[in-house]
């Protein structure tokens, strides 16, 4: 456990760095999080949880643990193509660079780092800020408690709509690095935003990344969160999402997971108002020796809400998926439609997925389904299309694409289709700048 | 005038056992054959061998197609070369469009042949036309290939495909089974007009009600593995009469 050495005499060694830039209230829960780090530690393979996930090939390896405290201003950034955005912000190394460090936009959005929001709206931080990690305390949430020097923090006032935002969240560390990226996310009542997040590596470099989101949805908020995650074949990510819904408040989600050694997203939303909708999709690509985790847990606390798991994955080579999937219904949770579907391909032997759905239901009056399927590409229609011409491999191209259509249909912004089925197919491909002769014919070449 | 089609002693089976045992066939250009036979008889077998299926060993014999042994020939190459195939079970393809489908399939056609990829309304042109041959709804262009398709709407799509690929050797596997009359008329209908002195038919079938639409030019009798009988159609119909005792 080389990594977790490593970053426990960092922690001790570099106290007034890790704490001194934040106010009581940050450093308090800080200093705690540091302490139960060095207490517990990454988690054990015996947890449930983790038993899947190849955590070693992390936790021996070196990653610098204060590159994310020092802000490099020469770090540049520039954005990817995503269309008719109102704002572009990047978090560049677990730091927020945008023109200005914090504003408010004429609608009253706020908009910026989170270290500078801490200082500027401590009231506003407080109220929220670690409230939804408090409860749940996962894996890493210590860490990234412990050591996080910054991240995004978004405010938008009560009845403040049609805002998109785009954020690139870029790996551009020149050594190994461990990086923690803490984010905020606040949406007042009936307030609406869309966010577009693409995870990038700039640097042909290992990145261990622990990337934590608390997002509010107050009653009638409605919150469309789109994220592209391509990171190169020696970084990892660990993303916890948490979500509070409030009462007629609508969560979607769509996480596309196209390339990075180990990639790993949880997300827990807990509906405590009534009449609420949530739906998560989640579309995931590995090959070689690449992981890939989805762990989902949505809560229904009260009654007549609405919420839809559907994930569906391609593992290649020898990569390893982990889908554990849950709903929860609780006993004042009546009238609650709740489904959640994975699927899944393994082109090879080798290749593995656990895939694990839940239901808990303590309510009696309730819809419920849940599903998992895993499977080969089908060979009857592998030959029906060879036998009009087509050859094998866009035979197979062409139905794992097909595979990958329910997801890619569930976005909502038009604007964002047609790339996300270039990455989709350029991925599929297996080389993202060949591909004068597929038969996909993306729209965009590099 | 060369042979289509010359299939010499074939012999061949799945998993160590022998389903075609010394199987002879010539078809010529502007042939209709038709071949009948009880169940499990290698109808299909010999259809799946001739269109490169995985999975089955040739263990002697050879299969001529236009002058080329095509044995070792892919799929995909033999499709490419002029070989379709009519399903008697069409697959479906959850997510891929017909449109998409036939764009794919008309395009590789065309790179084999050194061409550039067909242009859209020149596509659009063309499936519109063969739609018409074989009287398939227009809506079909955008639902998923044979998703949700009725039976009959299967059977026409088959023809549909082999109309837009314009093979010189189409295999039309049980096209009837399961059709109501109307279908297997115009399924019928949508053959004859595709009929040239220079493509070919085999067609498959275990009725004799399918060849009063497609009259053959040759009716073959398949038994255990072999054609044991071949005449005009007059045999389509002595079968029909005396069944398959006729060659037992």
């Amino acid at each position: 456990m080389k990594l977790q050495d490593n970053i426990i005499e960092y922690i001790n060694e570099n106290q007034a760095l890790l704490n001194d830039s934040f106010p009581d209230f940050i450093k308090d829960i800080r200093t705690k999080a540091q302490q139960d780090f060095i207490k517990k530690g990454f988690p054990s393979q015996k947890n449930e949880k983790w038993r899947r996930t190849k955590l070693k090939n992390i936790a021996d390896q070196y990653y610098h643990p204060g590159i994310n405290m020092i802000f490099d201003k020469e770090l540049k950034w520039e954005s990817c193509v995503v269309p008719e955005y109102d704002r572009a912000v990047a978090l560049v190394n677990g730091h927020y660079v945008a023109e200005k460090i914090l504003e408010v936009l004429p609608n009253g959005i706020v908009i910026g780092s989170l270290q500078a929001a801490t200082e500027k709206y401590p009231d506003l931080v407080k109220r929220y800020f670690n409230k939804l990690v408090a409860q749940q305390n996962k894996a890493f949430d210590d860490l990234n408690a412990a050591m996080f020097a910054d991240g995004l923090f978004l405010y938008v006032p009560k009845n403040v709509q049609g805002f998109r935002l785009q954020i690139t969240h870029r790996l551009d560390a020149k050594i190994d690095a461990l990086i923690n990226v803490r984010n905020l996310i606040i949406l007042e009542e009936n307030a609406q935003i869309d966010m577009v997040q693409c995870d990038d590596s700039n640097q042909h470099r290992s990145h261990f990344v622990t990337f934590n989101a608390e997002v509010f949805l107050a009653d009638k908020a409605k919150l469309n969160w789109y994220k592209y995650q391509n990171i190169n074949n020696l970084s990892a990510i660990f993303s916890n999402h948490y979500y509070e819904v409030g009462s007629q408040a609508n969560l979607y989600t769509n996480f596309i997971e196209l390339n990075g050694k180990t990639l790993r997203n949880e997300q827990f939303a807990q509906i405590i108002g009534v009449a609420a909708k949530v739906d998560l999709y989640g579309l995931y690509l590995a090959d070689k020796l690449q992981q890939v985790d989805n762990v989902i847990f949505v809560s229904h606390d009260k009654e007549g809400s609405y919420s839809n798991q559907k994930f569906k994955g391609i593992l290649d080579d020898s990569a390893r998926g982990f889908f554990n999937g849950q709903i929860l219904v609780k006993k004042d949770a009546q009238q609650t439609n709740a489904f959640q579907k994975n699927d899944n391909i393994l082109l090879t032997d080798k290749a593995r997925i656990s895939s694990q759905p839940f239901l808990e239901i303590y309510a009696d009056d309730v819809s419920c389904s849940h599903g998992s399927t895993t499977g080969q590409i089908d060979e009857d229609a592998l030959f029906y299309i060879r036998q009009r011409g087509i050859s094998k491999r866009d035979a197979q191209l062409l139905q794992l694409y097909a595979f990958t259509g329910e997801i890619i249909d569930a976005i909502k912004i038009p604007e964002l289709i047609e790339p996300t089925k270039d990455l989709v197919k350029k991925r599929l491909n297996g080389k993202l700048d060949v591909c004068e002769d597929c038969i996909l014919q993306c729209q965009t070449r590099t | 005038m060369n042979p289509i089609l010359e299939i010499k002693n074939l012999h061949a089976g799945i998993g160590g056992k022998e389903i075609l045992k010394g199987l002879n066939l010539t078809v010529n250009p502007g042939e209709v054959h038709a071949i009948m036979g009880p169940n499990g008889t290698g109808k299909s077998t010999l259809a799946n061998i001739i269109t490169g299926r995985e999975g089955y060993e040739v263990t002697e014999g050879e299969i001529i197609f236009k002058a080329k042994d095509i044995l070792s020939l892919d799929p995909e190459e033999r499709a490419l070369e002029g070989i379709f195939l009519g399903f008697q079970y069409p697959v479906e393809i959850p997510g891929v469009s017909m449109t998409n489908f036939m764009k794919a399939a008309i395009d590789a056609k065309r790179k084999y042949k050194g061409l550039d990829p067909i242009k859209p309304g020149e596509f659009l042109k063309m499936m519109r036309e063969k739609q018409a041959l074989v009287d398939i709804p227009d809506k079909i262009k955008n639902r998923s290939v044979n998703e949700g398709f009725s039976g009959g709407e299967k059977k026409k799509n088959e023809i549909f495909q082999m109309a837009m690929l314009d093979p010189d050797l189409a295999i039309l596997d049980e096209t009837d089974s399961g059709l109501d009359i109307d279908a297997l008329r115009s399924v019928a209908e949508g053959v004859n007009k595709l009929r040239s002195k220079d493509n070919a038919f085999i067609v498959i079938t275990h009725y004799q009600r399918l060849l009063d639409y497609i009259v053959p030019d040759i009716v073959h009798i398949m038994y255990d593995g072999k054609i044991v009988k071949s005449g005009d159609k007059e045999l389509a119909l002595e079968l029909e009469e005396k069944g398959y005792k006729l060659v037992e």
